[in-house]
């Protein structure tokens, strides 16, 4: 596919297709589309995501659109919109290449990229007197392809050596490899009316690349 | 009346009145006037009373339309990222507006509804109402995001979002539409409900659709 950005602060991708020619996009981003393009639904199932892996995924309360993609296929133009402001990049990802990209932020892709919907991290968070579990997760992308995605206000690169780490929030990490190693910490904070709180930190340790946004 | 666009992330358009000049818009978009802009309200009539209660109880369309009268200036804003098209009808020319679009509208350019069908399934059951503007006349409308416009050619037609048309010319044919959705139980449960516009005619699209919670 060759996609561009249309737009500057709370841009859209307008992706153009050869005939026959299939991408996957998240269901009901789309902007606009010609007449000749051609839409249908392709199951996680379809997409090699075993039903014991996405029956897991549900229990940990991961969103519903993920069930199934959209597939569009040319020849013609789409457009796509995550109705919000930030930035998108457009990614060539190599045969074999793995990026792990934040849930809810991936716009489309080719269909020679495999996707595999994943958890990033996950920690215990009390309330009251329950303790719950809290997950962060992830679309897995393999190349070979290009896939498209968008941040939620700007975007931050890093490239981290070996054992080099950086702390980012849950809510700021928008992609990492998976040679970097995600790890929970905990923020204390100032005690408030005499308890003392924390806040739950991910400390990314290299080597490999990380995003980071400043939006949620 | 001249219109001026006072740009920025969230922008906001300043219509400058002379003596008895009018604008109206929705109510409650003014960001700021002049003390010498008088303020009056402008009735909505379009359809008659059953068609009046089936558009504000079910579409949510207000009953009535402030009016500004010069002599001063009158700013609005939709209180949105985007950005503003001043436009010159011309005498006859129809546009479209989606709802909770429209900035201002000079006076003599009659207001009516125009209300598309929806497709009688669950999720998109009822249409839903755009402000029908004929010229001549300047309008100033707001687009959520970024727009995009484009002409089509007679029956050329383009698919879209429903929160993504901003406004079309009168000729452009809109229509709700269920794209088939996959197979079996799930895909007939399942709906991809988009709307064609099929032209000739002007049509805009808006990034951003209003109606869901954005940035």
């Amino acid at each position: 596919m060759k996609a561009d950005t249309v737009g500057a602060i709370t841009p859209a991708v307008l992706v153009q297709l050869r005939p026959g020619e299939k991408i996957l996009a998240q269901h009901e981003i789309m902007l606009h589309m010609d007449g000749p393009v051609k839409v249908a639904r392709k199951t996680l199932k379809q997409l090699g995501v075993s039903r014991a892996h996405l029956m897991g995924m549900s229990a940990r309360g991961d969103s519903e659109e993920e069930y199934y993609l959209a597939e569009f296929e040319g020849p013609g133009n789409v457009t796509f919109s995550r109705d919000k402001a930030g930035e998108v990049r457009i990614l060539d990802l190599a045969p074999g290449q793995v990026v792990r990209l934040r849930s809810g932020h991936l716009i489309c892709f080719d269909e020679t990229v495999q996707y595999y919907p994943t958890v990033l991290a996950q920690w215990v968070v009390q309330r009251g007197n329950d303790r719950e579990i809290e997950y962060l997760f992830a679309d897995q992308l393999t190349g070979p392809g290009t896939i498209v995605f968008q941040s939620y206000g700007n975007i931050l690169s890093f490239t981290l050596s070996p054992g080099e780490a950086i702390r980012t929030t849950p809510e700021g990490l928008l992609m990492t490899t998976p040679t970097n190693t995600v790890q929970v910490g905990w923020r204390q904070n100032a005690a408030a009316l005499g308890v003392p709180t924390a806040q739950p930190v991910l400390d990314v340790v290299g080597p490999g690349a990380i995003l980071v946004h400043s939006g949620v | 009346m001249e219109l001026e666009t006072l740009k920025g992330v969230v922008p906001a358009v300043l219509a400058t009145l002379a003596p008895n000049e009018s604008v109206y818009c929705e109510h409650g978009i003014m960001l700021y006037m002049d003390p010498t802009v008088t303020v009056g309200r402008k009735t909505i009539a379009s359809g008659g009373a059953l068609s009046t209660l089936k558009r504000t109880t079910v579409g949510g369309i207000p009953f009535f339309l402030s009016e500004f009268t010069g002599p001063g200036s009158v700013s609005f804003s939709r209180d949105g990222v985007g950005e503003i098209r001043d436009i010159e009808l011309g005498p006859g020319e129809v546009l479209d507006v989606a709802e909770g679009s429209l900035l201002c509208a000079e006076n003599r350019i009659p207001y009516a509804m125009e209300y598309v069908q929806g497709t009688h399934r669950l999720g998109r059951m009822v249409g839903f109402w755009m402000d029908r503007l004929t010229g001549p006349g300047k309008i100033a409308l707001h687009g959520y995001g970024n727009i995009i416009s484009m002409t089509l050619s007679p029956q050329e037609k383009v698919t879209c979002d429903y929160g993504a048309l901003l406004f079309k010319s009168g000729s452009v044919q809109a229509r709700s539409l269920n794209l088939p959705f996959g197979s079996g139980l799930l895909g007939k449960m399942e709906a991809y409900e988009v709307l064609e516009l099929i032209g000739p005619g002007k049509v805009a699209l808006q990034s951003v659709d209003p109606k869901k919670p954005h940035s």
